[in-house]
């Protein structure tokens, strides 16, 4: 079967320009290599040689495909002479029209175009395909523009094929993007030969592979005339722990002196479909596998064999549908893609169903191939969004809307800007196989096996400091503030001590200071002296307890509060000790008695309450109440009325709650008189009430 | 029972100029008031203050002798105590100090702080509580208790918690913050980046909110304006986590030679910072360097052996270097860390 590819459908002439030779530019003639006569009669020759080739497959409606086969001979000359533009140009255009090595086309070319920029006419047109098939998508479509620029009025077919090839390397751009993730390995000797080596079916366990060769040990070993090739046979290698048999030819009856191809096997591998190049146009046949033997190739039949071009078929798991290729009249253009479904009563393919504009496009669809899913289609195309000749699409039956998906371009570098073509998949989606002409070729076309990488991708950590007080703590904590201290208000005390009942007599006494809050003494001292007085300075804000002690005086307390104050206050605190001794005489001054009576006059009553608090602050005190007169008028007198003013004191004293008991009272007269009677200030002293302590 | 602890005469005539001295005995008993509690209770602090604890523990010690109930010393010398890093003498004295005064709501928020330090966060949220009710205006107890809401995943209360804290302290940053934070996990992408913003207006230093706000447009995918909250932490403060992140966000944006630099930095501000082995991994998978990545890695495992998804993205790796058998044994070791991920891998390895 031959691959197909279409070219500028113009024909290209052949005329050779006589352009003006360019000082690179090396003819084939003597005066260029004087001293080489017998090597430039030999490259001419090869030149001569491989002209034969390319001219037979030039001619118009040609049935001849033998460019690559020129391809030796015009190597050799070029060898001799690299640098001839002509010579340069038709080797890149013999590449571009071979079935392999295609890309190799681009330096020939590109050598012709510089050794002479006139060397033929579509030179710019054919450094776009060769710029195409290396992939150089952006310098092909100026290519393409300057040879489209170059046509003719009459070449407008050619603006068709050259637009088409621009928008293939407008998807070539796009495509190369975003690579699909996969291996592509040669499957290995084992199954590739030095010779061509392609269209590959798989059992749908991957355990059995046949597949086309064009190997020199074809059946009857014949070399077709049209293509200088061995005639196309059908090999077969089994996978036997991971590898690959050697290939083995499957003989008669599959395979004739005929080209012999393989176009399609059944899920189960029972079934093997093959393309019989002699028959009808090209026509699809089936070969059942009995115990270990194949029986003959037997037709599809009429519903799907015609008088057209029908080259692949590939079977549904269930056995129930078959799609294959036909050009036969009716479809969209050029190869479309059929179904059809198994008629179980009249035991027949029935009547084929063209798969619809969603499938087929006005170019050639091929290698149908139907996964054992049953509903995904893979496909072969040169519309749709190809990069260049023959992509391979996928398409999804879906059963609800009865529709098939918008194909979808496997994309680079599954397809390629060459043909990338038979297309076929393992039943776990993991692995295609399919042919391919790639630097690791073991010769011609190869067969190799795609692995599927499912994309992944890695996964990113990241890690946050969410919370803030754990990734910048604040200290929250803090220490409690300074009390305020109560010395903060100082209160003064003071006073002055004195005997209580003489005030006029200042005492220095022992004093004691209690803070009554914690018992403690926080101070002892001593009174002045002479003036009996103290100062004292002390916390405010507590209870105090004052103690004064004096011999021969009552023990003094008291308690008091010094209240806390914002400002310092001062406090006086004057205290009188009162003399306990027995036999103590005390003169009372301010007891005061009417003109010669004993009557008392209202200003004693400070001196008198002096001594009833004496008396009640020592409830044990007895007392003599004296009365005292001077040396005027006459003894009895004075002793009654001394007497009387004694009684009268007592009187008042009992008045006021002292116990009888507790007093006496006794007249003395002028008897003891305590100054003289000779001056007034001498009787006054001596005119007194005075009070002896009897005991205590 | 009287003791004499003090027996001073002081004679200070200066003071009161226009009393005699001679006729009067003058006596002064201030000096004694040095001797009182609250004298040494504010001289602890003052040796707080110049770092000497153990001088401030004794003059607490002494204050609590002259008045065990004072309070205040309690709480004070657990905060010393705290200092020294005794943490349960701490907890201690903010008991006692409660004992005495339970309405101290400091005392409750100290403890709290101290018992969170423990990680007794139970505790902790107890205390937060009790403070929140003897002072419910305390902002920062709602704030940490908001805090150990959000570890805790109760990321709802976290937030009720962290609106009263900014309710009572508008210009409290952290609690946006950390209600950002709140927002985040409960997936509110743009709460969170709103609250991130307004922490990083309140407090422009604050980089970590910074690299917070990145992190929320990032799960917004608005990698440009990610990329820029990124670079405005890493201006005010560059760490390796900020570095990781903006390194995270331009792979995201598919500049993953700009990624792989700031994974650089950030290992070489943190060397054995094991994510950021694992991403710029990553980012030379992404490039096609497959051995590179494998190299990172590595060192990521060997970092962190229980690291998963090392294991993970080096099996990718392995997988396009055509190294099958490695890659299914990395992704193997994956689901045993527990990346459920990876059984989907291991399809392909039957």
């Amino acid at each position: 079967m031959k691959k197909q590819f279409s070219l500028l459908s113009v024909i290209v002439s052949l005329l050779i320009c006589e352009s003006v030779a360019f000082a690179q530019n090396v003819e084939f003639e003597k005066a260029n290599f004087p001293d080489k006569k017998s090597e430039l009669k030999e490259a001419k020759r090869n030149i001569d040689e491989g002209d034969g080739f390319y001219s037979r497959s030039e001619a118009p409606n040609s049935d001849f495909d033998l460019y690559h086969s020129a391809i030796p001979f015009y190597l050799k000359a070029n060898n001799f002479n690299p640098n001839n533009a002509l010579l340069n140009y038709k080797i890149g255009v013999c590449y571009i029209k071979s079935d392999d090595n295609r890309a190799k086309s681009l330096s020939y070319l590109e050598k012709a175009f510089k050794l002479n920029p006139d060397v033929e006419k579509n030179i710019h047109y054919y450094l776009g395909i060769a710029f195409h098939l290396n992939m150089q998508f952006e310098t092909a479509i100026k290519e393409f523009q300057t040879a489209r620029g170059l046509l003719k009025t009459d070449q407008k077919g050619g603006t068709t094929d050259i637009d088409k090839r621009i928008s293939e390397c407008r998807n070539g751009i796009e495509l190369v993007k975003n690579p699909a993730l996969v291996f592509i390995d040669n499957v290995g000797p084992e199954i590739n030969s030095p010779y061509s080596d392609y269209s590959p079916v798989i059992s749908a366990d991957e355990s059995v592979m046949m597949f086309t060769s064009k190997r020199n040990s074809s059946t009857g070993s014949k070399i077709d005339p049209f293509r200088d090739e061995y005639f196309e046979d059908i090999y077969i290698s089994t996978k036997q722990n991971g590898k690959w048999s050697t290939a083995t030819n499957m003989g008669k009856p599959i395979n004739t002196d005929d080209h012999d191809a393989t176009v399609g096997l059944s899920a189960d591998g029972q079934k093997l479909f093959i393309y019989l190049g002699n028959k009808g146009g090209g026509d699809l046949f089936e070969c059942d596998l009995k115990g270990s033997q194949w029986g003959k190739p037997e037709s599809l039949g009429k519903n799907i064999n015609s008088d057209s071009h029908e080259p692949t078929a590939s079977l549904s798991a269930d056995g129930k549908t078959l799609y294959f290729v036909s050009n036969r009249p009716g479809g969209f253009g050029d190869h479309d893609i059929y179904k059809s479904t198994w008629d179980d009563k009249k035991q027949r393919w029935g009547e084929a169903q063209n798969l619809g504009p969603t499938i087929n496009t006005p170019y050639s669809e091929n290698s149908a191939f139907i996964h054992p899913d049953g509903k995904t289609l893979y496909f072969s195309s040169k519309g749709h969004n190809s990069m260049g000749g023959f992509d391979i699409f996928k398409s999804v039956w879906n059963e609800k809307t009865q529709k098939w998906s918008t194909p979808e371009n496997l994309g680079y570098p599954i397809n390629t800007s060459d043909d990338d073509v038979y297309f076929v998949l393992s039943a776990n989606g993991k692995h295609a196989y399919y042919s391919s002409c790639k630097d690791d070729s073991y010769g011609g076309e190869d067969i190799y096996m795609v692995t599927f990488i499912t994309p992944k991708n890695p996964v990113l950590s990241t890690e946050d400091n969410l919370l803030a007080s754990i990734t910048e703590p604040v200290k929250e904590t803090e220490i409690a503030k300074e009390v305020a201290v109560p010395s903060a208000a100082v209160s003064i005390l003071k006073g002055t001590i004195f005997d209580a009942l003489v005030t006029t007599k200042m005492l220095e006494a022992d004093i004691e200071l209690v803070d009554n809050g914690s018992n403690q003494v926080i101070a002892t001292f001593k009174s002045n002296s002479a003036t009996g007085k103290y100062l004292v300075s002390l916390p405010a804000g507590k209870n105090y307890g004052i103690a004064v002690k004096k011999e021969g005086y009552l023990f003094h307390s008291e308690n008091f509060d010094i209240p806390m104050s914002a400002v310092s206050q001062e406090y006086v605190k004057d205290i009188g000790l009162n003399n306990i001794s027995v036999g103590q005489k005390i003169v009372l001054r301010n007891i005061f008695f009417d003109f010669a009576k004993a009557t008392l006059r209202p200003e004693s009553t400070s001196e008198l309450e002096r001594l009833i608090k004496l008396m009640s602050d020592v409830p044990t005190l007895k007392i003599e109440i004296g009365g005292h007169t001077d040396s005027k008028g006459s003894d009895e007198l004075n002793m009654k009325l001394s007497a009387s003013r004694a009684q009268s004191v007592v009187d008042y004293l009992a008045s006021h709650g002292i116990d009888k008991s507790r007093l006496t009272s006794k007249g003395y007269g002028k008897t003891k008189p305590i100054a003289t009677n000779d001056t007034d200030e001498g009787r006054q002293l001596n005119r007194r009430t005075e009070f002896e302590i009897k005991s205590k | 029972m009287m003791s004499k602890l003090f027996l001073s005469f002081t004679f200070f005539a200066l003071l009161f100029l226009n009393a005699k001295s001679q006729d009067t005995v003058k006596v002064s008993t201030l000096a004694g008031l040095d001797n009182n509690a609250e004298k040494f209770y504010n001289s602890g602090i003052s040796k707080f203050a110049s770092k000497n604890f153990q001088g401030a523990i004794a003059d607490f010690n002494q204050a609590i002798t002259m008045n065990p109930k004072f309070d205040k010393a309690f709480y004070n010398r657990g905060i010393v105590k705290l200092e020294m890093k005794d943490v349960k003498g701490a907890i201690d004295d903010y008991s006692q100090a409660i004992t005495l005064n339970d309405s101290c709501s400091t005392c409750y928020f100290s403890r709290a702080q101290a018992k969170y330090s423990l990680g007794d966060k139970a505790g902790a949220a107890t205390d937060y509580s009790s403070t929140i009710q003897k002072n419910p205006n305390h902002a920062q107890a709602y704030y940490y208790r908001g805090g150990i809401m959000f570890e805790q995943k109760e990321y709802k209360s976290a937030v009720t918690d962290f609106d009263n804290a900014i309710r009572l302290k508008p210009d409290y940053a952290y609690a946006y913050n950390d209600r950002g934070s709140a927002k985040r996990e409960m997936e509110d992408y743009d709460g969170a980046a709103a609250d991130y913003k307004k922490a990083t207006e309140l407090k422009p230093d604050l980089a970590f909110a910074y690299t917070n706000l990145g992190s929320a447009l990032r799960k917004k995918e608005d990698f440009k304006a990610a990329i820029s909250a990124y670079d405005q932490a890493i201006k005010i403060k560059a760490t390796y986590l900020s570095y990781n992140n903006r390194g995270s966000a331009r792979y995201d944006a598919e500049d993953f030679k700009g990624a792989i630099e700031d994974f650089t930095s950030a290992i070489k501000l943190k060397s054995d910072y094991s994510i950021a082995y694992n991403n710029r991994g990553a980012a030379k998978f992404k490039l096609k360097d497959y051995k590179g990545a494998i190299e990172d890695y590595d060192k990521a495992i060997q970092l962190n052996i229980q690291y998963g998804y090392a294991y993970l993205n080096r099996g990718m790796a392995k997988e396009l270097i055509r190294d099958q058998q490695g890659a299914c044994k990395d992704w193997q070791q994956a689901v045993t860390l527990g990346i459920e991920h990876g059984k989907t891998y291991l399809q392909d390895c039957k």
